[in-house]
Parts: structure tokens; C-alpha cells; sequence
């Protein structure tokens, strides 16, 4: 388990807190999505979870191991992998194979288990063929794949994606989204995500929307997806479905269901149409 | 004025090898166009950008400016034809580098060589077309704003070398709703004058559909699909196996469609849509 306690944290120069006396715990195996406005702390939140920054006040525990116990540091960066959303700054070695292998040498590894690994993490994120390029000439999903084969390598047990999915095209965003909660299911990874989509943020078993560098809501993504007062608040739109869904509502539509993906709408309308 | 592309090849050098990048480009942008290049990660589409901004020279082919064959910005000095081309990168805030916001807007124009009045003139207005008052924010470090402030004062710093034609690489990712709207915005304002152009590169289809008159999709180099978005956006096939999704919206319609609804499926907006599905339901 990851627990937050009371956690404070002030930028250098700043006057007000990017994150005030925050409370949280985020289970193994948990699915928790993390959204909220450009600014509302959730990047700094997921900059705690694995010692990058450490709070000021209050203090953050991984496994039981704090963030600020400089010897625990190495455990919990190997337990807790993160991805942002620029991944140029995560990129270090001259070939994509040898990025992945740059944090599995690092841990003194046997060359083939690293060579095991390495094969296995460029797979699952579809980039084997990739092995031998320049990471500088890869497109930014490319690079974010990488980004993510490099912490994947790592066998973290707790997975930040912040913003990880931004630069993808849609299709390698699901499949990247479906890989990762595959190692979920597999493993029982947890898949802490930080994203500005409502559409990714809905499939999570847990949702927190951060607003002032506090948690302004939380609950199950399905209650809020349809509190578009709510969500105006914490700067989020209402997916264009939901939208829809409401709007056909107006329009004298009688849907059974709270709709919330493209699926479950055509399916409900499908079912009145055919009822009739 | 115009930018055609005929024949155009790319290719990188990587370690004394050829990477090809793009094959056989034609395309042809003209004052009013509003063009979309879309295509899945790693289909071309950045490195055409800088194609037609003149930022990369092709391998083979010719690019023109109003008809003139030009080489790339680099074999220019100074004044160019190239300075009517605007281009701003994934993430254009990473590249902001002076103490203060209004240096960094003044730098494109100053470099032109423009007067001093006449490059605050300039920095005013672009900081105000990108919705941001250059009286408070205009002394503040850059590192200081929020990121969608930050991808602004960026976009400002472009708008202020006024550029006829504006090519923006993804110019929404990464940011909240709010600042991907203002950004939008900003956009659409620079593209109502008749005398510009704009150029997007996105994967985010419901913006192009809100904003494009013409989409170009790009696989593994090639233009595979070239149309009005509604005209694309019929194509979910297609568009899968070139690594895209329709909006969200054309989704739906193509998925009941597929059970059996008599639905259109070129719906843009979500009026549309609902009108559509009324229209269907209430037959």
C-alpha cells in the first residue's frame, strides 16, 4: 500500500501549497484514476508516490518504506514506476534497446535476464521491431512507449502514469491503456493514472479529482460522470456520450441507463428501438 | 499565398543509413485552407509539418512558396520567405527561454529587425490574441505561469512575427479542457481572415471535425486518405487500420448503424447526432 499522511508541499518561491495536508491510501492492485484542472497538484501528487519530491510536512509511505529515508529510496523507485507526459526527458541510452536495459544494468541484473527483459517490455508495448533506433527518431508515441517499456522492465508494483497517454494517437493510447491494465489483471500491478480524459478516467474503480492541491472529490467514476455541475467545477467537460445522452433525454428519449461509453449507449438505444 | 509540395520524399541519416519517413507527397495549401494532417504515431506527419514550414528540406521533390522553388529556412539568412510560415512544435512551452514574458514574445519580431516600438506593438497585440493581458502578465517569468498560460505565451511569440500561414504540431496535447478551448480559440481567431492558413497536426479527431475544412491522413508515410472530415470520418474502417478512431460521436452512429439503424454516420457535431437519432427513434 502507498499511504499519503497529511501530506504539505510548497514549490521554492511559491506562496501557496501545491498540495495541502493530503490524505490517501492507494492499494496494490487498485485502478485509481487522478484528474483535475492544468495546476490543481496532481503532478506534484504523483511526484510524492515515489520520492521524487518529498513533502514537507506529513510524509508518504510505500510498502511501510518512507520517502524521506534515503536508504529505502532505491526500493521504492523500483516499486513505483512512472511515466510522464514528455518523454524526451526519459530517454537516455543510444539505442531503444539499450534504454530499456540502461535502469535493469543499474540494478546488476545477469545479462540474460536483462536481455530477457528487455525483449519482453519492447514487446508488450510493440516496439521490438524498434530495438536498434535512435531514441531522437522516434514519433512522441513512440518515445512514450519506450518511456513505458523502460519502467515495465523495472517490474514495479505500483504504476504512475501521469499524462503518459497525451501524445498518443487514439489507437496506440487504448492499446498502451489495455497493456497496462493486462499486467494488472496479470500481476496485480496498480495502475495509478493521471489524465485529463474523462473516457480513460471512467474506467477506473476509483476517481479523484484535485482541485487547489486538495482532493476535491472522490468516488466511483460512473456516480460523477453524469454531475456535469461537478465536473465544470474541477475543470472537466462531460464526455461527448454522456452529452449526447443527456440531450436525447431532452428530446423525450427514455433511456433505461446511465450510458457512459459509445457502447453502452448504442446498446440502450438499440434496445429501445427494438422494443418498439 | 501558397505552399505546394510535389513529389516530396523524406528521409533521416542514421548512421550512414537511409530511415525513409515520407513517400511521394503532394499537397497543395492555399490562403483560406484549414488542413488537418492526422495519422497514427510515427505515420510522417511531424516531419511533413516541417516540410511544408520549410524547417526540413525533402530528400527528393520540390516545395514552393506562390509558385517559386525554394530551398529549406536554413540556406537563408536574414528576411526570408519563409518568415510568412509559422510554426509551432509539440510543446512549444519547453522552448521558452527568456526571463520575462514579453522578452520572449519580442524575440521573433525583433529579430526581423522591426523598430522597438514596433515590436512591442506587436507583442501587445499577439499576448492579447492568445487571451492573455500583456499590462500584469508581461513582467512575469514564464516559469512561473501555468502550463496552458505557458503554451500561450508560446503560440504568442509566433503570432507576433504574424505569419500568413500557421502550422501547429499538436497544439492541445497535454493540456486541461479549459486551456485546450482557449487554445481552439485562438486558432480558429487566427484562421478567420481569408489571407491565412492554418495547418494542424492532430490525432484528436474531435477537434479536427470542429475545426477542419479539409483532413489529410497519413500511413507510414503515404497520404492514404484525403476529404472533408465528414467525408473521412465515413471511412471507420479505414480510419482503424490506420491507427485512428473516428470522434466519439461517429462512433456511436457507425456502431448502430451496424446493428441495423438507418443512421447517418458523417454526424459532426452533437446536435447532429441527436437530430439524427431522434429522427431515427421517433420514425
Amino acid at each position: 500500500m502507498i499511504a499519503i499522511q497529511g501530506a504539505t508541499f510548497i514549490y521554492p518561491g511559491a506562496t501557496v501549497p501545491a498540495l495541502e495536508n493530503l490524505n490517501l491510501a492507494i492499494e496494490p492492485g487498485e485502478f485509481l484514476a487522478i484528474t483535475g484542472p492544468n495546476g490543481s497538484g496532481k503532478s506534484t501528487l504523483a511526484r510524492l508516490l515515489n520520492g521524487l519530491l518529498r513533502p514537507l510536512e506529513g510524509r508518504v509511505l510505500v510498502d511501510g518504506m518512507d520517502t524521506s529515508d534515503d536508504t529505502a529510496l532505491i526500493t521504492i523507485r523500483r516499486r513505483v514506476g512512472m511515466v510522464f507526459q514528455d518523454p524526451d526527458n526519459q530517454l537516455v541510452a543510444a539505442t531503444v534497446a539499450e534504454d530499456v536495459a540502461f535502469g535493469l544494468e543499474n540494478l546488476g541484473l545477469p545479462p540474460a535476464e536483462i536481455r530477457k527483459r528487455v525483449d519482453l517490455a519492447l514487446k508488450s508495448v510493440g516496439l521490438e521491431n524498434l530495438a536498434a533506433r535512435p531514441p531522437h527518431l522516434l514519433s512522441g508515441g513512440q518515445k512514450q512507449r519506450l518511456a513505458l517499456a523502460g519502467v515495465l522492465a523495472m517490474e514495479p508494483r505500483y504504476l504512475v502514469l501521469d499524462e503518459a497517454t497525451a501524445m498518443l494517437d487514439p489507437v496506440a493510447r487504448e492499446e498502451i491503456l489495455e497493456q497496462v491494465l493486462r499486467l494488472r489483471r496479470e500481476q496485480g500491478i496498480a495502475v495509478i493514472l493521471i489524465t485529463h480524459l474523462m473516457e480513460e478516467a471512467i474506467r477506473a474503480d476509483r476517481m479523484l479529482i484535485m482541485k487547489f492541491g486538495r482532493i476535491f472529490w472522490q468516488g466511483s467514476p460512473r456516480e460523477i460522470s453524469h454531475q456535469e455541475r461537478l465536473l465544470a467545477a474541477a475543470g472537466l467537460r462531460l464526455p461527448a456520450v454522456i452529452a449526447l445522452a443527456k440531450s436525447l433525454r431532452q428530446g423525450g428519449i427514455k433511456l433505461a441507463t446511465n450510458p457512459v461509453c459509445v457502447e453502452e449507449l448504442a446498446r440502450a438505444l438499440w434496445k429501445l428501438a427494438s422494443r418498439e | 499565398m501558397e505552399i505546394s509540395l510535389q513529389g516530396v520524399d523524406f528521409a533521416y541519416q542514421v548512421a550512414g543509413r537511409q530511415l525513409p519517413v515520407l513517400y511521394n507527397i503532394d499537397l497543395k495549401i492555399s490562403a483560406g485552407d484549414f488542413l488537418a494532417l492526422t495519422g497514427a504515431g510515427g505515420s510522417g506527419k511531424s516531419t511533413l509539418a516541417q516540410i511544408i514550414a520549410g524547417l526540413l528540406e525533402p530528400t527528393a521533390g520540390k516545395v514552393s512558396l506562390d509558385g517559386r522553388v525554394l530551398p529549406g529556412r536554413g540556406k537563408f539568412r536574414g528576411a526570408s520567405p519563409w518568415s510568412r510560415v509559422g510554426m509551432a512544435f509539440q510543446m512549444p512551452e519547453q522552448q521558452l527561454f527568456a526571463e520575462t514574458v514579453m522578452e520572449d514574445v519580442s524575440f521573433g519580431p525583433r529579430n526581423m529587425g522591426l523598430s522597438p516600438d514596433r515590436v512591442k506593438a506587436r507583442a501587445y497585440k499577439a499576448l492579447e490574441a492568445v487571451g492573455l493581458d500583456p499590462e500584469t502578465i508581461g513582467d512575469r517569468s514564464p516559469f512561473t505561469l501555468s502550463g496552458g498560460q505557458r503554451r500561450r505565451v508560446a503560440l504568442a511569440g509566433i503570432l507576433a512575427m504574424e505569419p500568413e500561414v500557421l502550422i501547429l504540431d499538436e497544439p492541445t496535447a497535454g493540456l486541461d479542457p479549459a486551456g485546450q478551448e482557449l487554445v481552439l480559440d485562438l486558432i480558429r481567431d487566427f484562421a478567420r481572415r481569408r489571407d491565412r492558413a492554418v495547418v494542424v497536426v492532430s490525432h484528436n479527431m474531435a477537434e479536427v471535425a470542429a475545426m477542419a475544412s479539409q483532413v489529410l491522413v497519413l500511413h507510414r508515410g503515404r497520404i492514404a486518405l484525403q476529404g472533408t472530415p465528414r467525408e473521412i470520418f465515413r471511412q471507420e474502417e479505414a480510419l482503424r487500420a490506420y491507427g485512428l478512431l473516428p470522434p466519439p460521436l461517429t462512433q456511436l452512429m457507425h456502431s448502430l448503424r451496424q446493428r441495423g439503424a438507418p443512421v447517418p454516420t458523417d454526424v459532426l457535431t452533437l446536435d447532429e447526432a441527436r437530430d439524427a437519432i431522434l429522427h431515427w427513434l421517433k420514425a
